[in-house]
C-alpha cells in the first residue's frame, strides 16, 4: 500500500510536469500576438508593441519563458491576468468558495438521488420503479446541463419567482444551481449503482451470507452495498472532471462568480495568463482528486494488492 | 494471404507440400473468419432489433440525418435573413418555434443546425477513435518504451477535463468550425487508447498471432489483419458510446461562444442567444435545447442497445 502511494506520487509529478508542458505549448502556438491583442486599436504602433512585449517577457526565448512559467508554478505564482491586472492565483482563490459550495452541493444531491434511485432500481429489478428511475437516468445523462439550468431558471425563478433569476447574493442563490448540477450528476451514479449492485448480488459470498441466516438488511448493507461501492467510487472520481466543467457551465447560466465562469470569460477576453494559469490550476486539482479517489479505492477493497 | 515467393525463401529446404498444405489451411481459416464476420453482423442486428429503445434511437437518428440532408427543402425560411419587424415572435402557425432577436425563423435555424450536429457526431469521433485505436494497438502490441511513452501521454491527457482541454485548443488555434473539429477529435482519444491497449495485450499472446508471426508476417499486417479485427466489437461500442459526449461538448463550446460562429446555426449557439432572452422569449431557450437533448438521448439509446447486442463479442 505504501509503495503504491509512493509510486502514484512519482507518477503524479510526471503527469504534472506533462501538464505544464502541454499547457505551455498550447498557449505558445497561438497565432495571434498577445501584445497586439492587448493593445487593440493601438496594435499598429510598433514601438508600443515592442515595449509591451518586453514588459510581458514575450521577447525572451521560449525555453526561458517555459522555465519562468514552471518556476512560478512551483512558487504558487501563475502569472498576472491581463484583464484584471491582478495575480491569476488570487483571482482564482477569490472565486473558489462559490465553486466549492456549488460542487459540494451538487455532489450531495447527486449522491443522495443517484444512490437511492440506483439501489431501488437494483433491488426491485424490472418493477415500475426500476423503469422509472432508469428512464430518469437516461434523461439525465442526455441533458445538456446548461439547458436544464435554463429550464429550472425559467420555471422557478422567472415564472414562480422563488429565486433570483441570476446573480449571487447568498446561499439561497446556490439552491437552484446545485439542484441542476446534482440532478445531472445523479443520473450516471444511478446507472452505475444499479449495474454494480446487480453484479454483486449474484456473487457466492452473498449466497453464503444468506445461507448462514443473516438478515436481508445485514446482507445488503454489509455484503452487497460495500462491495458494490468500489466501482461507484471509481466512477465518482472519473466523473469529477465532468462535475467541474458542469459547474463552469452552470455558473455561466446563473451568473455565479466562480472559477468556471472566470475561465470561460477569460477565453472570450483573450486573457492568456488567466487561461494558462486556470487550465494548470484545474488540472492540478483534478489530478489530486483522482489520486485521493484511488487511495480511497485501495482502502475500500482490501483484496487489491498494489505491489 | 501470403505470397508463395516469401514462403519459399523463408522455408528454404523444407518439404514444399507441407508448406502449401499449411497455406491452404490458413486460407480456409481466413474465409471462415470472413463468414464469421458477416454472421456476427447479422447476429448483432437480430439482437439489436429486439431492443426497443435502441430502435427508437435509431429512428430518431435516421430522421435527423434526413433532416440534415434535406434542410434546404424542409426549412420554410432562410437561416440567416434578418427581419427586425418579426423579432422575438412567439411560436405560431407561421413560425412553429417562434423567431429570434433578429426576426429569424427558429424552426428553420434548428433544421439547419442539425447539419453541425450530424457532422460532429461522425467526423471528430472517427478521427478520435482512429487515434485511440492506432496508439492503443501500437502500445499494446510492441510494449516496452513506446508503450510507456504512449500510456504516460494518455495519463497527461486524463489530467485535463475534456471541455477544458477543448477550450484550451480552440483558444490556441483560433475559433472556427475547423478548430472546433480538431479540438473535439483531440480531446477523447486517451480512453480509447487504454481500452484498445488492454484488448491487444490479451490478443497478442493468442496462438493465431503467434502462428502469423511464425510464418513471417509483418507486424503491420498482423496488427491490421489479425489483432484489430478481433477488437472490432469494443471499438464499435466505444465509438458509439463517445458520440453523445462529443455532441454535448460541441453544444457546450458553442453555448459559451467558442464553437460554431454566427450566422451558421448551431443548437448550442442558439441556446446562448436564448439565455439572454429567457425572460421575454423562453422559446429561444426551449427548442434548441430540446433538439440537443433528443439527439443525445437517441445516441445513448442506440449505444446502450449496441453494447447489449455485442455483449457476447466483447468478452475475448
Amino acid at each position: 500500500m505504501r509503495n503504491y502511494i509512493i509510486r502514484r506520487l512519482l507518477l503524479l509529478i510526471l503527469v504534472l510536469w506533462g501538464v505544464t508542458l502541454v499547457t505551455f505549448i498550447l498557449m505558445h502556438v497561438v497565432p495571434g500576438d498577445p501584445a497586439k491583442v492587448l493593445l487593440g486599436k493601438l496594435s499598429g504602433n510598433e514601438v508600443l508593441v515592442t515595449k509591451l512585449r518586453h514588459q510581458l517577457g514575450l521577447d525572451k526565448p521560449l525555453i526561458v519563458q517555459y522555465f519562468e512559467f514552471v518556476k512560478g508554478i512551483l512558487r504558487g505564482n501563475l502569472g498576472n491576468s491581463y484583464k484584471f491586472k491582478a495575480s491569476v492565483m488570487s483571482l482564482i482563490l477569490e472565486r473558489m468558495p462559490a465553486t466549492i459550495k456549488l460542487t459540494f452541493g451538487a455532489l450531495i444531491i447527486g449522491l443522495l438521488v443517484g444512490l437511492s434511485s440506483g439501489i431501488i432500481s437494483a433491488v426491485r429489478r424490472y418493477s415500475v420503479w426500476d423503469t422509472f428511475s432508469m428512464l430518469f437516468a437516461f434523461i439525465g445523462v442526455s441533458m445538456p446541463v446548461f439547458w436544464l439550468a435554463m429550464l429550472l431558471q425559467l420555471l422557478f425563478a422567472v415564472k414562480l419567482g422563488w429565486f433570483h433569476v441570476s446573480g449571487f447574493e447568498g446561499l439561497r442563490d446556490l439552491i437552484l444551481p446545485s439542484v441542476t448540477l446534482g440532478l445531472i450528476y445523479s443520473a450516471s451514479i444511478a446507472r452505475m449503482t444499479r449495474s454494480s449492485i446487480l453484479e454483486v448480488i449474484r456473487m457466492d459470498y452473498v449466497r453464503t451470507a444468506r445461507a448462514k441466516g443473516a438478515s436481508e438488511r445485514i446482507v445488503f448493507s454489509r455484503h452487497v452495498f460495500r462491495n458494490a461501492l468500489i466501482p461507484i467510487v471509481t466512477m465518482i472520481g472519473m466523473q469529477f472532471g465532468g462535475l467541474l466543467t458542469g459547474a463552469a457551465l452552470t455558473e455561466t447560466v446563473f451568473q455565479i462568480p466562480g472559477v468556471g465562469k472566470l475561465l470561460i470569460n477569460s477565453t472570450l477576453d483573450l486573457d492568456y495568463p488567466m487561461i494558462q494559469g486556470g487550465v494548470m490550476f484545474v488540472a492540478i486539482v483534478f489530478v489530486l482528486v483522482n489520486l485521493f479517489v484511488d487511495v480511497l479505492y485501495a482502502y475500500l477493497d482490501p483484496t487489491i494488492r498494489y505491489d | 494471404m501470403i505470397s508463395p515467393k516469401q514462403n519459399k525463401s523463408e522455408t528454404g529446404g523444407a518439404p514444399l507440400a507441407a508448406v502449401q498444405g499449411k497455406d491452404e489451411e490458413l486460407l480456409a481459416a481466413e474465409i471462415e473468419a470472413e463468414a464469421q464476420q458477416t454472421s456476427m453482423i447479422t447476429d448483432i442486428w437480430h439482437r439489436l432489433k429486439r431492443h426497443r429503445l435502441a430502435m427508437a434511437g435509431l429512428a430518431i437518428i435516421v430522421v435527423l440525418i434526413l433532416t440534415a440532408i434535406f434542410a434546404s427543402v424542409i426549412a420554410p425560411y432562410s437561416y440567416r435573413d434578418q427581419n427586425l419587424d418579426q423579432a422575438l415572435l412567439s411560436p405560431s402557425r407561421d413560425h412553429l418555434f417562434g423567431t429570434d432577436q433578429f426576426g429569424r425563423d427558429l424552426f428553420s435555424r434548428i433544421i439547419y443546425g442539425s447539419r453541425i450536429s450530424i457532422a460532429v457526431a461522425f467526423l471528430p469521433v472517427i478521427v478520435s477513435v482512429g487515434i485511440g485505436v492506432l496508439l492503443g494497438a501500437i502500445s499494446g502490441y510492441y510494449g516496452g518504451w513506446i508503450d510507456l511513452l504512449i500510456m504516460r501521454l494518455a495519463d497527461i491527457m486524463f489530467a485535463f477535463p475534456s471541455l477544458l482541454f477543448a477550450i484550451a485548443i480552440i483558444f490556441a488555434i483560433g475559433r472556427g468550425i475547423l478548430s472546433l473539429f480538431i479540438a473535439l477529435a483531440l480531446v477523447d482519444w486517451a480512453g480509447d487508447a487504454r481500452l484498445i491497449r488492454g484488448q491487444v495485450l490479451s490478443i497478442r499472446s493468442k496462438e493465431y498471432v503467434e502462428a502469423a508471426r511464425a510464418i513471417g508476417m509483418s507486424d503491420r499486417r498482423i496488427i491490421l489483419r489479425h489483432v484489430l479485427p478481433n477488437c472490432l466489437a469494443p471499438i464499435i461500442v466505444t465509438a458509439s458510446m463517445s458520440i453523445p459526449g462529443v455532441i454535448l461538448t460541441e453544444a457546450s463550446l458553442s453555448f459559451i461562444g467558442l464553437g460554431v460562429q454566427p450566422p451558421t446555426p448551431s443548437w448550442g449557439a442558439i441556446l446562448n442567444d436564448g439565455q439572454r432572452f429567457i425572460g421575454n422569449a423562453p422559446w429561444m431557450a426551449f427548442f434548441p435545447g430540446a433538439a440537443i437533448f433528443l439527439t443525445v438521448l437517441a445516441y445513448n439509446f442506440l449505444g446502450d442497445g449496441l453494447r447489449d447486442a455485442m455483449d457476447p463479442f466483447l468478452k475475448n
